[in-house]
């Protein structure tokens, strides 16, 4: 299973990706919402953990995006500050599921087993 | 005083409480969706100080040079979070008279770091272009941070990401001038009727707007005058 991690908060995508690493998935890590786009392009991640709020494109665009070129990655929306609007519109373009930060990596880590079983 | 300027002054009162309250809940949004990313940080930087801790465990090499390179990274994140709360609890305390001796330097420092995040989002840098130094002014700065947070909306509004704001100060004999400029690209026009206008009257300052990119001056009364 591969896993991308998307968020511009630099310190937090990258501990993220050691403790999901630790727990041997094979995890990488990009800043903003262009270099998720370019990154697929190249290499096909099973699940994509999605912040919403990023400079340039945001995460619901890139979610947009994906939907279209990707179909079959599984989008989790990871987020600080998301609303109920938010989540109904991230389901409403195919996201898998919609988590609040701050969350354990544990359950982080069955949120990404849910979407990649749902592959 | 006629009803009728009475009513118009009572209107306007409310007008400029709710705008304020608005940008209060503005400043606070951002703070708090910063001080959010602050504890996520914290909190899996320790999760991943607890899960070296249980993978080293019983092992010859106990990994305590990334166990000491992620606690200091929790360390330098709590001295952000506490910079970060230090400023919004200055912002907060601004509030407590209408009326008091504010370093203004350190009142639009204080908006910057304060929006830093949305600026951040929108790839938009602003350069205080001042040497901070004791400029004391005598009014109401939680008007004035009020006022400056609408002009960078304004902003915010036409610029785009890569693009600036520079903020300059010029202290003159009664007045001090707060320019504004932009480094951009491309040309923007400025919407001159910014929200805050009725706030302007209120400290007794003025807005100066420039021509094409010139930007906009802020004028400030060093002392307003009282009436009792």
């Amino acid at each position: 299973m591969k896993v991308l991690i998307v968020d511009d908060e630099k310190s937090l995508a990258e501990i993220l990706c050691q403790r999901l690493k630790l727990r041997s998935i094979d995890t990488d890590v990009v800043f903003d919402g262009e270099s998720a786009l370019q990154y697929v392009s190249n290499i096909e991640p099973d699940v994509m953990v999605l912040d919403l709020n990023m400079p340039g494109m945001n995460g619901m665009e890139v979610l947009r995006k994906i939907k279209v070129t990707n179909p079959r990655i599984q989008v989790i929306i990871f987020t600080g500050h998301g609303s109920e609007h938010d989540e109904h519109e991230a389901k409403g373009l195919g996201a898998h599921s919609f988590l609040m930060k701050p969350a354990n990596v544990n359950v982080l880590l069955s949120h990404i087993m849910a979407a990649y079983s749902n592959r | 005083m006629p009803v009728k300027a009475d009513t118009q002054l009572k209107q306007n009162k409310e007008y400029i409480m709710s705008d304020q309250l608005k940008f209060i809940a503005s400043i606070l949004s951002i703070f708090t969706h910063e001080l959010n990313n602050h504890s996520s940080i914290m909190n899996e930087s320790a999760g991943l100080v607890l899960d070296l801790i249980e993978i080293k465990k019983g092992s010859p090499d106990c990994g305590l040079d990334q166990i000491s390179s992620v606690t200091g990274g929790i360390t330098g994140q709590i001295k952000k979070t506490t910079a970060l709360v230090k400023y919004l609890n200055s912002f907060a305390h601004r509030m407590d008279n209408p009326l008091s001796n504010y370093n203004l330097y350190e009142v639009i420092e204080e908006l910057i770091m304060l929006m830093n995040r949305v600026l951040n989002q929108k790839e938009i840098t602003v350069d205080m272009d001042f040497i901070k130094d004791d400029l004391t002014v005598l009014g109401n700065p939680s008007i004035l941070q009020y006022i400056i947070f609408s002009i960078i909306q304004g902003y915010l509004k036409c610029l785009k990401g890569g693009d600036g704001i520079i903020i300059n100060i010029l202290k003159g004999e009664s007045t001090v001038e707060i320019k504004f400029h932009h480094r951009s690209k491309q040309s923007i026009s400025f919407d001159e009727d910014i929200d805050s206008s009725d706030a302007i009257k209120q400290i007794g300052a003025s807005i100066v707007y420039g021509d094409g990119d010139t930007g906009l001056t802020l004028i400030l009364p060093l002392t307003v005058e009282v009436t009792f």
